[in-house]
């Protein structure tokens, strides 16, 4: 607690503009926010640096400005802009140092619009003191446990002070640098800090934009879009997405057991081979089954050929029930050092018949042709098969009812992998 | 020593705490009572508490890692630009040994006295970096400064004086452990803990 909290207001000793005290007794520097000036909040506001004003990095946040998270008053007493720059590429993020009376002093991260709150912990993890150097030698992702959590290392790097204004519980010096090591758990980061010969371990969580606009009362104009995901933002699942999943899986599952039983051998009504297509050919046979559909096939000699088949059904009034046409077409050859083949001799209708009885099936090979060094089919296998059912509903229920929860469940997964996208881990059988 | 007994200055009465302290102030007058065998003498003021937000308050129990502590004595020192806060929990309300809890913004603490054959060598000079050895484990000294006692409530197990100067020192192990080192004009205490999550402090109700 500070003895200074009495006074409120202190002029910079080095351009004189009024600012604000803030924070407690073990503030140790105080960044002019007007000139840029380092003060010594320990020792009478004296001037530790002088730094060029630089520009004030874009944050929904102001000194002074209070707000409430897990219940605990916090007031923003500093901002910092930090830097990280990494193989010719640089990532860029603002800091504001939070302060409680009772809770002390913590970090509250904007980060790609994403905020974090980041407080200070005792324990390092059951693994040690990690350093960039014992990452690099590790066989594999090292982790670590704190206080019975498990974390998996996430990444390691050098970050550096750019901006700083404001109060803070340490001397913030511009280009002052700092590396580190994160692991990362389901819900948190810890990261292990050293700055100079000092150590310091850290817990981060991510807090959601509406939680920290309503906790501090922020501008909604002033509020960042967020990009991409965070590597601490939580899956947010869909209101119902838990019994989308199960009802698709279990649909599926359904359809496919279905699908089973449905699936029977159909029964041969009459099955008659190799009949000459020169004349018409007239086929009667009795149906005894109309509950389900009655196949009928036509399969043709064809090499290198085609027909094209006229077939009329009769009832066993002796009614025209049905007029198509059906083509049978085979072609294959020898190209590039590759068999290949295409079309199919087998031509099939599946048809529902309205009553039981003697049906026929009359049949012209209508046309006929050629193709390269083939023969013009003449001959003609044919089949009626009754019971036949009609799984493509079943298929497609199946298919449909198991997309839906692959989605749901992927959208996790996919979730999980964006998070851990950021980490400079590789492992070498990757 | 009963309850019965009354302020030496006002003559209200005092609490049960003096069963378990040494000093206490009282809470009409504010003047500071010390337990001299069975008599009570009037000892002086009991300097100005600021109010401030805080977890802990005396009479009000904590649960900090399934453990309870009731509060009954609480000392303010003065470090310049700030203070920090020392409350008393008395072995009879916590368990087999009294503790101290500190506080200094979000930084909790809690220790036990160390004494007799435990007491690690006073070093020589409390300069950053000094080790001192306890328990077979190495403790550097870590942070140390003077602070000034400006204020104290409710009971309290030793006599200390309004504006008496203690000089601190915090020695920490690398496994986190905390010993603590206090001085004072006449007298030192060795005091063995551990840091303590704020947001692991749960009031009982």
């Amino acid at each position: 607690m500070s003895s200074a909290e009495a006074i409120r207001s202190i002029n910079c000793t080095s351009c004189g503009a009024g600012l604000s005290v803030l924070g407690g007794g073990r503030v140790a520097g105080r960044v002019c926010e007007y000139c840029g000036t380092l003060l010594d909040a320990q020792d009478n506001y004296k001037i530790l640096a002088e730094y060029k004003a630089q520009p004030r990095p874009k944050t929904p946040f102001d000194l002074g400005m209070t707000g409430v998270l897990d219940g605990v008053d916090w007031t923003v007493i500093g901002t910092q802009a930090v830097s990280e720059t990494y193989e010719g590429q640089r990532w860029d993020w603002v800091e504001h140092q939070l302060y409680s009376p009772t809770h002390g002093y913590c970090w509250l991260a904007i980060e790609d619009g994403h905020f974090t709150f980041t407080r200070k912990v005792r324990g390092i993890g059951n693994s040690g003191w990690w350093t960039e150097a014992r990452v690099n030698v590790s066989d594999n992702r090292p982790t670590t446990y704190w206080e019975g959590e498990r974390f998996q290392y996430y990444e390691c790097g050098t970050r550096k002070i750019e901006y700083a204004a404001g109060s803070f519980n340490f001397t913030p010096r511009y280009g002052d640098r700092s590396s580190y090591v994160t692991f990362m758990s389901a819900t948190h980061q810890l990261t292990q800090t050293l700055n100079g010969t000092e150590r310091e371990v850290e817990l981060t969580r991510y807090l959601s934009q509406n939680d920290v606009q309503t906790a501090f009362g922020l501008d909604p104009t002033r509020m960042p879009d967020a990009r991409g995901v965070h590597a601490l933002q939580q899956f947010k699942a869909w209101a119902h997405g838990k019994f989308t999943r199960n009802l698709g899986f279990l649909f599926a599952i359904a359809a496919f057991v279905l699908w089973l039983v449905m699936i029977g051998s159909p029964e041969t009504v009459i099955e008659e081979r190799d009949i000459p297509t020169t004349r018409p050919i007239s086929l009667s046979f009795d149906v005894t089954n109309v509950r389900d559909l009655v196949r009928f096939s036509i399969t043709s000699n064809a090499n290198n050929g085609w027909a094209w088949y006229d077939i009329e059904l009769l009832t066993p009034d002796g009614e025209t029930l049905v007029e198509f046409g059906r083509q049978s077409e085979y072609y294959f050859g020898y190209e590039d050092g590759e068999s290949w083949s295409e079309g199919s001799r087998t031509a099939t209708a599946t048809l529902r018949l309205p009553e039981t009885g003697t049906y026929t099936w009359n049949l012209i090979q209508s046309e006929a042709g050629t193709w390269s060094n083939g023969s013009r089919p003449n001959r003609v296998d044919l089949l009626v098969e009754q019971g036949v059912k009609a799984p493509f509903w079943l298929l497609f229920t199946m298919i449909v009812s198991a997309l839906a929860g692959i989605v749901v469940l992927s959208r996790r997964m996919f979730h999980s992998s964006r998070r851990w996208s950021g980490s400079d881990w590789t492992d070498e059988d990757d | 020593m009963t309850d019965t007994q009354t302020c030496p200055n006002c003559g209200t009465p005092v609490g049960a705490h003096l069963a378990f302290a040494k000093m206490l102030d009282c809470e009409s007058c504010g003047t500071t009572i010390i337990r001299d065998g069975a008599a009570l003498r009037a000892a002086g003021d009991h300097g100005v508490m600021l109010d401030s937000p805080t977890l802990i308050e005396i009479g009000k129990t904590i649960d900090i890692k399934g453990s309870q502590y009731t509060p009954i004595g609480h000392i303010r020192f003065d470090y310049g630009a700030g203070w920090w806060d020392e409350y008393w929990c008395p072995r009879s309300v916590t368990g087999p040994k009294g503790v101290w809890i500190s506080v200094d913004e979000g930084d909790y603490a809690i220790e036990i006295r160390v004494t007799g054959r435990n007491e690690p060598k006073r070093p020589a000079k409390l300069d950053l970096g000094v080790e001192v050895e306890f328990d077979r484990e190495i403790y550097m000294l870590s942070e140390t400064d003077r602070a000034t006692c400006i204020a104290f409530r409710g009971g309290l197990p030793e006599e200390i004086n309004i504006g008496e100067e203690h000089t601190y020192a915090n020695f920490t192990s690398p496994t986190g452990g905390l010993l603590s080192l206090e001085t004072w004009d006449g007298g030192y205490d060795w005091h063995f803990g551990e840091w303590v999550d704020p947001w692991k402090i749960k009031a009982v109700t």
